[in-house]
């Protein structure tokens, strides 16, 4: 296994983590997973050896992420919609535990929001390189992330769980 | 003494661990005078908390075989590309010799003392080229009729060429024949059968 092949391979569990974080499903996020993973193979000329790895391969990946969802939208609104309300419907009606909120709570951010608060909170890049990876300045990274802290705060205080669970 | 005012970029800076500890003092002090904003921000933590409580499972799942074999897989696009093109110049060359042998007599001619300059690649040749950029990413399908019917192929293409088609065996070079399709030439009817290194085949095979 030479050195790309090695780091590739340590980079993906977080991979994992993130694109389940970012998606969703399961399913879903090992698509996204083996999308970004064929993607920089094809490009590995691109990536500078002893450059960090792991942030080319969240730009790889939201690349990706982005088209699919542009895509998605494009041919069909009426499941992009579906999809947005099968969310509440799916957290347990009484008992929500703090871990299923905050998953259904980052489920209501819209998506640029969602990546960034990820990006930062869960895989811990620095604000450097998340704006290098989604390819924005770094002032918007951090109005995003104000929006997004304060949507999630929101969302989960408002009553709890049950702000969620209102939502029909 | 008057506390400078404290910026929500750096409150965000101190959940993040990304401020120096020179300002982190600064930011303490005013989260003690603050406690609207010190809720908000101790809320911040628990729910980056929540994220890690949800997702970091995740790590340690066994990654499936699939992703790890994709990562694991050594770079040999680049050669590999290499060694089809060159089976495509080849073919086509072979292909395109017979294809058009009687509309390139005269280019023959011309052939003969043209100078070894780039202008001397045969048009068969830069057709070939531009039929493998074209088919060489299809994936199902390659060709319009695959080895398997490799009978039917020869007599269709003898057929639609106007003569005896015969398609070299290359597999003592590691090439294994996909296939065949027509290609449209400049006055007249051509083919292209590309072959594949049989590195690739084994592969796909065993992916």
């Amino acid at each position: 296994m030479d050195e790309f092949a090695a780091q590739v391979s340590a980079v993906i569990p977080r991979l994992r983590r993130y694109a389940r974080a970012l998606t969703g499903d399961t399913l879903t996020a090992d698509d996204l997973v083996q999308d970004t993973l064929e993607r920089a193979l094809t490009k590995r000329h691109l990536w500078r050896p002893g450059s960090d790895l792991r942030a080319w391969m969240f730009t790889v990946m939201h690349n990706i992420f982005v088209n699919q969802v542009r895509s998605r939208s494009a041919q069909n609104t009426v499941a992009l919609e579906q999809e947005a309300y099968d969310v509440p419907a799916k957290a347990s009606p009484v008992d929500l535990l703090e871990l299923g909120d905050i998953d259904a709570a980052i489920r209501q951010l819209p998506g640029e929001q969602r990546e960034v608060l990820l990006l930062v909170a869960l895989e811990q890049l620095s604000y450097e390189e998340v704006a290098q990876a989604l390819g924005i300045p770094i002032g918007t990274v951090m109005s995003r992330l104000y929006r997004a802290c304060e949507r999630v705060r929101v969302l989960l205080e408002g009553g709890g769980a049950s702000g969620l669970k209102v939502v029909k | 003494m008057s506390q400078p005012q404290i910026t929500e970029a750096k409150l965000h800076a101190s959940i993040d661990g990304r401020l120096p500890a020179s300002a982190l003092a600064d930011v303490q002090a005013w989260l003690r005078e603050h406690p609207q904003d010190a809720e908000r921000i101790a809320q911040y933590r628990r729910q980056n908390a929540a994220l890690h409580g949800a997702y970091d499972e995740i790590l340690k799942e066994a990654v499936p075989d699939g992703l790890l074999r994709l990562a694991q897989r050594p770079p040999r696009r680049w050669w590999l590309r290499h060694a089809a093109v060159l089976a495509w110049f080849a073919l086509g060359g072979v292909i395109g010799a017979i294809g058009g042998w009687k509309y390139h007599e005269s280019w023959r001619a011309k052939g003969v003392h043209a100078d070894a300059n780039a202008q001397s690649i045969p048009y068969f040749v830069r057709q070939a080229a531009v039929a493998h950029v074209v088919y060489v990413p299809e994936v199902r399908h390659p060709v319009e009729v695959g080895a398997d019917q490799e009978a039917h192929l020869v007599a269709w293409l003898s057929k639609r060429l106007n003569t005896r088609l015969r398609i070299p065996h290359l597999g003592e070079l590691g090439y294994t024949l996909v296939g065949g399709r027509l290609l449209p030439g400049h006055s007249e009817t051509r083919a292209a059968a590309p072959v594949r290194s049989s590195c690739i085949r084994m592969r796909r095979a065993s992916a």
